[in-house]
């Protein structure tokens, strides 16, 4: 089957008093639909920057970015602004892990629900299903009067609302109770397998990601690993392991 | 075995007021609530996000006040004018931490609460900063040049230093890789040895709480549903809730079992 994203980074570096640290260096690999992509690093490892580097998010003030992005044939980085646009609105979608931030503060969620052309009865199954609130006082709620929890999930459902290609997650765990993740899990790999759809996602929850991908990879100093099956790369990264 | 901490028959609740102010209705979140908590014992308390557990952990410091019931300290003789024997870690430690101070102000201060003479001021605050294993390059940092792990670090010195009887964790593993998780694990069980103190751990992450912990309250909607040692809960869970839990936790759930 044909890749549906292709990432080859030679280095991504931050400006520093004068001169330049580099972030990530020499990472390549490719997506094919149909599958969960996971990266697993620790706290400053390179995670978000990879993820903001593959969205085209990174200022470019700031950062000296040297890479080709490959999604469906198009290089992200030769896009006009107007079809970035539309490549982000509908084909590629990224979750950021501060849901709260990522909604504008002065409109309720009703703005985001109604904007989009979105089939009211799909999103009142999704909502319910993520156990948040009815959809007309969900609509009528404004980010900063959510926990993050929930932020998370109804940035999470917009985006699967979207039907994306491509589905980028950072960290989409990190503010969920156990048992919502559980809910999350499943709805995840049903949207995958259902719909050949891809995700590529960076977490620090090892069991999760075993439970939930189809590859795995480590992102260490800004080097990524190959990526490798769960049952694999379990084994090749004994340290890893959860606590029991 | 003592208890140190008696809770008999805590009750609390909220006035919630509709939005147009003219309807306010009361929510109980705590009714006949009663527990007993040892001393020296760590105690681990677990249930998903708006059941109660901070809640309950500021009432037990004095945050909140209770509606009714008893909360009763079994401290012995403690000196009344001094600093509180109940100290809570908060989760957002980063932002608890003036940003400008340096790390040895901040741990001194707490000190002087304690003891005013400046010749053991040095020597405690040597042994504390061991304790939690923080470099002594730090001490002349301020605390937003720290990591968010050596801020919550700085945060533990600064409640150690007033000798609590009993140290509240909230959500101390909130936000931490898996590395530093363990790393706290072994620090907290360091330093109930080293300073005598009682501590309980508030978290939704029953693995953390399993190798921390030697015993552990499930509470569920503001009760109390299981109580027992770590071993019990984790290989014969009783009530249905902890059973549900623990499945959750090795993310084993299907939708049908909401």
């Amino acid at each position: 089957m044909k890749e549906i994203l292709k990432v080859e980074i030679q280095d991504v570096s931050v400006k520093k008093d004068e001169g330049y640290f580099p972030v990530l260096k020499n990472i390549s690999f490719s997506l094919q639909p149909g599958n969960i992509y996971t990266i697993i690093g620790k706290n400053g490892s390179g995670k978000s920057t990879l993820f903001k580097t593959i969205f085209r998010l990174l200022d470019i003030n700031f950062y000296k970015i040297n890479c080709i992005i490959i999604f469906k044939d198009r290089n992200i980085y030769e896009l006009n602004d107007k079809e970035l646009l539309i490549l982000r609105k509908n084909k590629m979608k990224y979750v950021l892990q501060d849901a709260i931030g990522s909604f504008n503060p002065l409109k309720k969620f009703a703005y985001y629900f109604n904007s989009n052309n979105f089939r009211k009865e799909k999103i009142e199954g999704l909502s319910k299903y993520f156990l948040l609130p009815e959809f007309s006082v969900l609509s009528s709620l404004y980010p900063y009067e959510v926990s993050g929890g929930m932020a998370q999930r109804i940035s999470i459902l917009l985006s699967l609302m979207a039907e994306p290609e491509l589905l980028l997650l950072d960290e989409p765990t990190s503010s969920l109770d156990v048992a919502i993740v559980n809910l999350l899990l499943y709805k995840l790999k049903s949207f995958v397998q259902s719909d050949n759809k891809t995700i590529l996602m960076v977490t620090q929850d090892i069991l999760f990601a075993e439970k939930i991908s189809s590859q795995i990879a480590l992102l260490e100093n800004g080097r990524l690993s190959e990526f490798s099956a769960p049952e694999e790369f379990i084994n090749k990264n004994k340290n890893l392991i959860p606590i029991e | 075995m003592n208890e140190i901490l008696q809770i008999k028959n805590l009750s609390y609740s909220i006035q919630k007021t509709a939005f147009t102010l003219l309807k306010t209705k009361r929510i109980n979140i705590f009714s006949n609530l009663s527990f007993n908590i040892y001393e020296n014992e760590v105690v681990g308390i677990a249930g998903e996000s708006g059941s109660g557990k901070t809640t309950l952990a500021k009432l037990i410091c004095g945050l909140l006040q209770k509606d009714k019931g008893e909360i009763i300290f079994n401290f012995g003789k403690i000196n009344k004018n001094k600093t509180s024997p109940v100290q809570i870690l908060f989760q957002n430690s980063g932002e608890i931490l003036n940003p400008l101070r340096s790390v040895n102000d901040i741990i001194a201060e707490a000190l002087r609460l304690e003891n005013t003479n400046d010749d053991k001021l040095t020597e405690e605050k040597n042994k504390i900063l061991k304790a939690i294993d923080l470099p002594t390059e730090l001490l002349y940092r301020k605390s937003f040049e720290l990591s968010g792990g050596q801020q919550q670090r700085v945060a533990l010195a600064r409640l150690l230093a007033v000798k609590p009887k009993i140290l509240i964790l909230d959500e101390p593993f909130s936000s931490q890789d898996l590395e530093s998780q363990i790393n706290f694990i072994g620090l907290f069980k360091k330093l109930q040895t080293l300073f005598d103190v009682t501590i309980i751990c508030i978290s939704h992450n029953l693995a953390a709480l399993k190798k921390l912990c030697n015993r552990i309250l499930i509470i569920y909607k503001g009760e109390i549903v299981e109580e027992n040692s770590v071993a019990e809960i984790f290989t014969n869970p009783q009530n249905n809730y902890t059973k549900f839990l623990l499945k959750a936790s090795g993310y084993n759930l299907l939708p049908e079992d909401f």
